[in-house]
């Protein structure tokens, strides 16, 4: 018997030659794009408009890649998205784990509606209402500051970090907690030292879904 | 012997608060949150919508005009026209990446000697940014220098126009353009909430099935779809959602055209508002876009409601 997990795929590509084709189909699917223009990156400008047009450059150049850091201030651009990210990382995980925490572990007569107040209304398309947030951000003068970009981007995160926290706060023996609390900590503090260090394997992968 | 009982500090109060008090603090940025960014703008947004707010214009003239501009929107060619659009790509795009998603988190799924080439190929669609892979494609389906073409001179034998489709220029090409990128760009979101319910699913049923005399395709229909059914529902709707909010990638490969035949209803609200400096009537189109949010929204709470 191999792999536990299986199912019915498992006999349809019994043979290694079949499992590396089925690899090779998923790695196709999801690496095609960014190689092609990773190919197309290393190409002269001349090359990029010959035909027939090459699948692999003839000369390569880095040519493109000085020009994207002379013609522009790269670096500072790619700063300003690591410093929204980061910060708006930050914001939803800290918001979301304390609103998911609330939920999961706290005595609350309306649980299940407040999860889902939270979850509806950060569902709400945030195109639609790009001029009402800027008339906010004018009215409280933030205008031109990165918290102006950030906090929309909080409440974007806001439905599915909080989803996926309940959940894990859910899944921690509530034992630990009354522990801790027992050996003198408070509510705050049993959040504190060993909920959230237990709840960092659910935000990592929050964390890297915001860039 | 017992210590005498101390009555709890004012300090102490505030540094072990009651279940309520604590509850009270933990939600408050979350609604705060949800109250500047959502609950107001959208009040503010239904209170724009009846009025005649044109920035264009120069008078700056705000006239209250009642239901006007939600009668306009009803004889609105334009309104119609990305409404069928974008429920067109909803219809088409949801279902595909959910056949494509479920068809790449079983092959993703299987017992590899190495799993995170396979993984980082699930992950990569999925964390690229949605015009960013607009982009991409644009340039693959380009009429001259586009992979997709130059794949169809070589090896189409002279079928698709010998490679000479003009992908992004023909109302209909450039609309299966579209949803075959929003159909590449979201299964691999599919596939990673799918490929975590595979894995919940106990071998042992594919054995008692085995045993029962269950035929592949039967343990595929009766083990493993009924198993995936939570995480396909809640894939679905969230797939459903953002897919009516659809605006990156037709804008990034073709900005709505030709014309407006691949035009979706953010885009219209967008350029209303932010290139005819109608906001206005821009509201209103946005209040329509929302009921169509709502309901689907609905359906959704209906959902975890019924589950708890």
């Amino acid at each position: 018997m191999s792999g536990p997990n299986s199912g019915p795929m498992n006999s349809l590509f019994e043979g290694r030659s079949l499992r590396f084709i089925a690899a090779c189909m998923v790695v196709f699917n999801g690496f095609f794009p960014a190689v092609w223009i990773l190919l197309t990156s290393l190409k002269t400008e001349t090359e990029l408009v010959s035909k027939p047009i090459t699948w692999w450059p003839h000369e390569l150049t880095f040519d493109n890649y000085v020009q994207a850091f002379t013609d522009q201030p790269l670096l500072k651009y790619m700063g300003n998205s690591v410093w929204v990210a980061g910060l708006s990382t930050l914001f939803s995980l800290v918001v979301s784990a304390f609103a998911a925490y609330a939920i999961a572990r706290l005595n609350l007569k309306h649980r299940q509606l407040i999860l889902t107040t939270i979850v509806a209304s950060s569902m709400f398309p945030l195109v639609t209402l790009l001029v009402p947030i800027f008339e906010t951000m004018r009215a409280l003068g933030l205008l031109n500051t990165t918290i102006a970009l950030v906090l929309p981007y909080v409440v974007l995160n806001l439905p599915v970090c909080t989803l996926v926290l309940v959940s894990f706060f859910q899944s921690i023996p509530k034992d630990l907690e009354n522990a801790a609390m027992i050996d003198g900590c408070t509510r705050l503090g049993a959040l504190w030292t060993v909920v959230l260090p237990l709840a960092h394997r659910a935000c990592s992968p929050q964390a890297s879904s915001l860039s | 012997m017992t210590a005498p009982i101390t009555p709890p500090s004012h300090f102490d109060r505030l540094r072990d608060p009651s279940e309520k008090t604590l509850a009270f603090l933990l939600l408050t940025p979350a609604f705060l949150l949800l109250a500047l960014i959502v609950a107001y703008p959208i009040g503010k947004l239904i209170w724009n919508s009846f009025y005649d707010l044109r920035l264009s214009g120069g008078t700056g003239a705000v006239k209250f005009i009642g239901w006007q501009n939600y009668v306009d929107v009803f004889n609105d060619k334009d309104f119609w026209n990305a409404a069928k659009n974008t429920l067109l790509i909803t219809f088409i795009t949801v279902p595909g990446a959910l056949v494509v998603g479920l068809g790449l988190a079983m092959l993703a799924n299987l017992p590899f000697k190495r799993r995170w080439p396979v993984r980082l190929a699930l992950l990569l669609p999925w964390a690229l940014p949605l015009s960013f892979a607009g982009l991409i494609f644009a340039w693959f389906f380009h009429t001259e220098y586009g992979v997709v073409n130059d794949i169809v001179r070589r090896f189409g034998g002279g079928s698709f126009n010998d490679g000479q489709t003009m992908w992004l220029l023909t109302p209909r090409y450039a609309f299966a353009a579209i949803c075959l990128t929003i159909v590449w760009k979201t299964s691999s979101f599919m596939a990673l909430i799918l490929l975590a319910g595979l894995q919940m699913i106990p071998h042992s049923l594919y054995e008692a099935a085995e045993i029962d005399g269950a035929s592949k395709w039967q343990q595929f229909c009766q083990v493993t779809i009924p198993m995936l059914m939570p995480s396909i529902i809640v894939a679905l709707i969230f797939r459903t959602i953002t897919a009516l909010q659809t605006f990156d990638i037709p804008y990034t490969m073709t900005k709505g055209g030709p014309g407006n035949a691949t035009e979706t209803l953010a885009m219209l609200i967008h350029k209303t508002t932010i290139d005819y400096l109608d906001v206005g009537y821009g509201s209103t189109l946005a209040v329509f876009m929302f009921l169509m949010s709502m309901c689907v929204t609905a359906v959704y709470l209906k959902r975890i409601g019924g589950d708890q």
